[in-house]
């Protein structure tokens, strides 16, 4: 498929536990265990999940900031895992990322325009002037302006700050942009800027967004499909309308229950707590890995057998033992 | 306009805090004021920085040392917290009123067992009683926030503990002396959604079964429509509106407060561009005269600049503090 900016088959990502003086290894955190998604040109697929699911380890997996330990990665029609040096180099500048903590993705010891100097200077053959006019270029871009350049980070507020991460992001004209979590450490009011910043640079850049949150509301706000992951696993992938308006996985649906709603009065009668703590992901649990905590739980075939997933309509699948014909 | 009366817990009133610092005088806390009856939920809400903390800190008097109470009454059970002595005032801290914070990790001694740090509090409560009965009344506390195994739970160290369950130590801990009110500072922030709603719910059981009374620190508004009865608004250290939880989401009346809940995002909002405050919170070395909400208000007038607006009763329990409050009807209700 053509339209596929990314493509990931299979993917795992283990990291090794290592004990003992010889550091021998004992066993593996089985952070991406057989993940395959795709995002589209121009998307925003967002990926919810919580702590541990494998949310942020999938997205340094793209990036290649970790090493997978099988499965693909197809950039841009590119196999990624076989490139090397500088072709790899090269391919980089193509998909950037903004952190959820602004402060610490900036130098303190920086001036702002140093920071968006960066990247053009590590791919570019920009004269100093050409660097600053990109930068000042740039910080219009995302709505400060040429006073920032001179400034460094802790004279930024919150959002001033992450707009500067934006902006930094954005230097190379990438065709993706991974947010972890980009409003999370934010007021509401600033996260509702950044937000209208984000969509709006979307909208005139044709960007491609993969958004990682666990704000619910922020997903449903922005993204047009979306991914649930569970411990490593991908649980349910569908347009927001799907997953949102009629979820099909057990833990889609009591994650989505679960959110403290502004926007309503609550009804704790509509409401799925789930039991128990999420389960250690270097010893997950056989079969389906929500079993322990299941709500739906139907019997010895989820303790036993892995579901894998369930193409339910073109844009929908569902790793769950329920929707098996 | 406050109604004094048995009914009444915690009351405080007029408190102006000020932070002396190296670069000058934080002016942290502006005549704060607000009550919380026995049995009720108070949220306390407000972004970074707008005195939520401080405010709790002034309650236990347990502000830092650089600070400076400059005016106001805490009235806690009849008594002026501020005037009494510290050994009094050791004596209402963790015994009458109790505190659970947003990170129950760092509020455990990773180096102790669970049980001894529970039991530790328990020996100051209870001096009287040994070690077998303490140790049941322990299992007791823990059982109560529905922690499953006690007794195990009691041998293990706070890292072998998940988060969801470290809070429930903190509560055990928190309930241990059984306080008449309880300050949780954000005690969800730092947990995941779905345990979330399991402390959550515990909260709101153990609230109904003890009759407490919390004074919940928060900035997310989804959880104070879920646990509060009552809801204050703070703006850069001043209340700006109090009211029942229904009345401040059906219908908000002090402009920050309906800016604040505009720019919550939901679902709902897809495809409209989102609302924000413009503007940013006011630096509190050097804030605004008058109503410090006044450079970003869009309903200013000229009276905003010159005095502080007081709390006034605009309908039965709802109070706000505003020259101008906005005559559009409410859009998000």
């Amino acid at each position: 498929m053509t339209d596929n900016l990314v493509a990931v088959q299979d993917l795992k990502v283990y990291f090794p536990i290592r004990g003992g003086v010889v550091g021998r290894v004992s066993g593996y955190v089985k952070a991406v265990d057989n993940v395959t998604l795709h995002i589209d040109k121009g998307e925003i697929f967002g990926l919810v999940g919580e702590s541990g699911s494998g949310k942020t380890t999938l997205a340094r997996a793209i990036l290649r900031l970790v090493e997978p330990t099988s499965g693909s990665i197809v950039f841009d029609g590119v196999d990624l895992l076989k490139m090397r040096g500088s072709p790899l180099k090269h391919l980089r500048k193509n998909m950037q990322v903004v952190f959820q903590n602004p402060f610490l993705s900036l130098n303190p010891r920086m001036i702002v325009r140093n920071q968006i100097a960066e990247p053009l200077k590590a791919h570019t053959h920009m004269s100093e002037k050409e660097v600053t006019d990109r930068a000042s270029e740039l910080l219009k871009l995302v709505g400060l302006s040429d006073e920032h350049l001179w400034k460094y980070s802790i004279e930024l507020s919150g959002g001033q700050a992450q707009r500067v991460c934006i902006a930094r992001a954005l230097a190379l004209n990438p065709k993706l942009v991974i947010l972890d979590e980009p409003t999370s450490s934010l007021d509401v009011s600033v996260q509702a800027q950044i937000l209208n910043l984000l969509k709006d640079l979307q909208n005139r850049l044709g960007l491609t967004y993969l958004l990682i949150t666990h704000d619910l509301g922020v997903v449903e706000y922005m993204a047009n499909r979306v991914s649930v992951m569970y411990l490593g696993k991908i649980a349910e992938v569908g347009t927001f309308e799907e997953v949102f308006k009629d979820p099909k996985h057990p833990y889609s649906e009591a994650l989505l229950s679960a959110i403290p709603k502004v926007d309503s009065t609550p009804n704790d009668k509509t409401r799925i707590i789930l039991r128990g703590n999420i389960p250690s992901p270097t010893n997950p649990p056989t079969g389906c890995r929500f079993h322990t905590r299941c709500q739906r739980y139907i019997g010895d075939i989820c303790r036993d057998t892995e579901p894998g997933l369930t193409t339910l309509s073109p844009t929908r699948s569902v790793s769950c033992h329920l929707y098996k014909s | 306009m406050w109604p004094n009366n048995d009914e009444m817990l915690l009351s405080v009133e007029d408190l102006v805090v000020n932070f002396h610092t190296v670069d000058g005088t934080v002016h942290a806390l502006n005549n704060v004021r607000f009550s919380i009856r026995k049995g009720e939920v108070l949220g306390l809400v407000g972004e970074t920085g707008c005195g939520k903390t401080a405010t709790s800190l002034a309650v236990l008097r347990l502000l830092p040392d650089n600070a400076r109470v400059m005016s106001g009454r805490i009235l806690f059970e009849g008594r002026d917290l501020l005037t009494e002595s510290p050994g009094e005032m050791a004596k209402i801290r963790g015994r009458r009123i109790s505190m659970i914070f947003q990170d129950p990790a760092s509020s455990l001694n990773p180096v102790f067992k669970v049980g001894t740090q529970l039991m530790d509090a328990l020996k100051i409560y209870y001096p009287n009683d040994d070690e077998k009965k303490l140790t049941k009344l322990a299992q007791e506390k823990l059982t109560m926030t529905e922690l499953p195994d006690a007794e195990a739970v009691m041998n293990l160290y706070p890292h072998e503990l998940s988060g969801g369950m470290q809070q429930r130590v903190i509560m055990a801990v928190a309930l241990s002396s059984s306080p008449s009110l309880i300050i949780a500072d954000e005690p969800t922030t730092a947990l995941d959604v779905t345990i979330q709603a399991q402390i959550l719910a515990l909260l709101k059981r153990l609230k109904d079964a003890l009759g407490l009374s919390i004074l919940l620190i928060t900035h997310n508004l989804g959880l104070v429509r879920e646990l509060c009865d009552t809801v204050a608004i703070m703006y850069a250290g001043s209340i700006v509106e109090v009211a029942a939880v229904q009345r401040i989401f059906k219908n908000p009346q002090h402009p920050y407060t309906r800016g604040l809940l505009s720019s919550v995002v939901t679902g709902s909002l897809r495809g409209q561009t989102l609302h924000y405050i413009p503007g940013m919170v006011p630096s509190l070395f050097k804030p605004p005269t008058g109503c410090r909400f006044n450079p970003r208000c869009p309903y200013m007038v000229p009276a905003c600049g010159e005095t502080r607006p007081e709390l006034e009763e605009v309908e039965p329990n709802h109070f706000v503090a505003c020259y101008n409050i906005p005559k559009e009807p409410w859009w998000r209700g």
